[in-house]
């Protein structure tokens, strides 16, 4: 019952996208449905397919380097040996970056990016979404590397494992399902996010989805059809993902709630 | 990088006891410590330039005047024309109030919802794959997308809301362009997006709680009431905290659903400080005012940050000494 009406606004969204004008306007239950809104999304009128493929290019190398570099960031900090206060100041370092409202960078990020040539390009969406999701990585492959025995890392050393062929056989495999988590929260945050797309770019050479389906709602008010049906599209990814990966999402989204 | 002593001591000693012959100790052991500085680096590098350097611009921007000329950025230092028109900036005051109420009452309604539905789910032993999968959704989903539907939904004309009312013969109405309905609009949206979240933290936080507990108080003939009182919440405290502060921390950035469903409008009414301060950067070019709101987001978000710890410190403190 409760399920019905978290999924009410998703229903209204999927009906309205299959709708004709005179369907919507009417706001009848029952309606002829069509796939024509889903096709006129990215023809001419609209022209939405850039903004797909940039979101879809920016999300996918954003996650790649979130995984890499907060994984080897976060095994360095479990396996290294660092003094105990310098991994605390990382780590609290971290915890900033991810309690910072986005707001706060925009300021700068603009004025960096256009004196540097950076605005308006899918590098700078890439190396901005990488750092919002270091925060996540670093800290739940951290802990995970720390759950794992130490003797692990040891006898791979006897054996004379390099120290990259060790994380690599021994550790990688073990942190999968958090690097797992990782990668799909990494993918979808980048996927989704709104505010520092809408700051940093400026053409449909780098706008992404977000910025696209945005459109409709500040310049095409009335085209309500195509609306619905690009908001269905941007929607996709997240619930092929829920269905299929749902234990490992959970995981990420209430990894907080667990580790306190 | 501080080596550790002993550390490597107790390596070595371990490495020495393998095998009757003395082992080869590994060169790597050695190695490790340029490798570990140098897997950390792309990460140092990353927070510094993106991280660190833009805080302090955001310092410096925050207390000029900045202006494009001939695709160059003027600055001048001007912090007290900034205080000043902080000072006499109605829309200001009206998007912190704003912010302030938004923050409590959403975060006040998502959780106690969230944990209304998480001992629902506790009781009924298993939640459904479908209720599960309704739930993740609204949190996984493109906030534009979910803003897009809500949209729809609010629509005057012929949105979710009105076609209710008017089957229902009530009179339709116009939810977010008049200034009683459109905050407790949004604040529905965000209540609808975000309760699920305070379900799943809290549901984790019930499976901790062992069930002989609640047995042993049902032999006592304790009411579920008490039990709930005296063994639900102590033990759901922790996670009621993070629930919330998570969800604060979230809802103080609030930009997306507000920008695209009122727009801060009408009037005020429902004008936030990301959404105020994204304005005035960009609509109305004011680089440096709209660096100093954004730096005053910081300054506050830091300071509820730091009170948060403050009060949780005292609070333990009083526990343990009244034990």
């Amino acid at each position: 019952m409760i399920g019905i009406v978290l999924l009410t606004p998703f229903a209204w969204l999927l009906a309205s996208s299959l709708k004709y004008p005179r369907d919507i306007i009417t706001g009848h239950w029952a309606f002829t449905p069509t796939l024509s809104n889903f096709e006129a999304v990215f023809g001419d009128e609209f022209q939405l397919k850039p903004n797909f493929i940039n979101s879809l290019v920016v999300a996918v190398l954003a996650t790649a380097l979130t995984v890499g570099v907060g994984g080897l960031a976060a095994y360095s900090l479990s396996q290294g040996r660092w003094a105990k206060r310098f991994k605390g100041a990382m780590m609290l370092w971290l915890l900033g970056i991810a309690i910072l409202p986005p707001i706060a960078l925009v300021p700068a990020y603009y004025l960096i990016f256009t004196t540097t040539r950076l605005y308006n390009t899918k590098l700078a969406l890439i190396l901005v979404y990488t750092l919002l999701n270091l925060p996540l990585s670093v800290w739940m492959l951290k802990l995970h590397f720390d759950s794992l025995p130490r003797e692990f890392r040891e006898a791979a050393l006897v054996d004379g494992s390099g120290p990259f062929a060790t994380l690599w056989h021994i550790f990688r495999p073990l942190a999968a399902p958090s690097l797992a988590s990782v990668a799909l929260l990494a993918f979808l945050f980048s996927w989704n996010e709104f505010l520092l797309a809408l700051s940093l770019t400026s053409s449909p050479a780098a706008q992404t989805a977000p910025v696209g389906v945005a459109g409709f709602v500040q310049e095409y008010r009335v085209a309500f059809g195509p609306m619905a049906a690009a908001a269905v599209w941007a929607c996709i990814p997240a619930i092929a993902l829920a269905i299929f990966a749902q234990r490992r999402l959970v995981a990420g989204l209430t990894f907080g709630g667990v580790k306190e | 990088m501080v080596i550790d002593n002993v550390r490597r001591r107790s390596l070595l000693q371990r490495v020495g006891r393998v095998g009757s012959a003395r082992p080869r100790v590994p060169t790597s052991v050695r190695g490790d410590d340029w490798f570990f500085i140098g897997t950390l680096a792309p990460a140092i590098m990353l927070l510094l330039v993106l991280g660190i350097y833009p805080m302090i611009e955001l310092v410096r921007m925050g207390m000029s005047t900045v202006r494009l000329e001939n695709q160059q950025f003027v600055w001048q230092f001007n912090l007290s024309a900034h205080v000043t028109r902080l000072l006499n900036d109605p829309i200001f005051a009206a998007a912190f109030r704003n912010t302030i109420v938004f923050v409590v009452v959403s975060v006040t309604l998502e959780v106690l919802f969230g944990l209304g539905l998480a001992l629902l789910g506790a009781a009924h032993s298993g939640i459904s794959r479908f209720f599960n999968l309704a739930a993740v959704l609204p949190i996984l989903v493109m906030p534009v997308a979910i803003s897009v539907g809500w949209v729809l939904m609010y629509n005057p004309q012929f949105g979710f809301f009105n076609v209710l009312f008017t089957s229902a013969g009530l009179p339709a109405q116009n939810w977010l362009a008049v200034r009683n309905t459109a905050m407790p609009a949004i604040v529905a949206v965000d209540v609808w997006h975000w309760t699920p979240f305070a379900f799943l933290i809290l549901s984790v936080g019930l499976t901790s709680i062992p069930r002989e507990l609640y047995e042993s108080a049902a032999i006592d003939g304790a009411t579920s009431l008490r039990s709930f009182w005296h063994i639900t919440l102590p033990f759901l405290q922790s996670s009621l905290a993070v629930a919330a502060v998570f969800r604060a921390v979230v809802a103080f950035k609030v930009f997306d659903e507000i920008f695209l469903l009122t727009g801060g409008g009408p009037g005020t009414a429902t004008e936030v400080m990301s959404v105020y301060t994204q304005r005035v950067f960009f609509q109305g070019g004011d680089y440096g005012y709209g660096a100093f709101l954004a730096l005053l987001m910081v300054l506050l978000e830091l300071a509820c940050v730091l009170g948060y710890f403050a009060v949780r410190s005292g609070v333990r403190a009083a526990w343990v000494a009244r034990a």
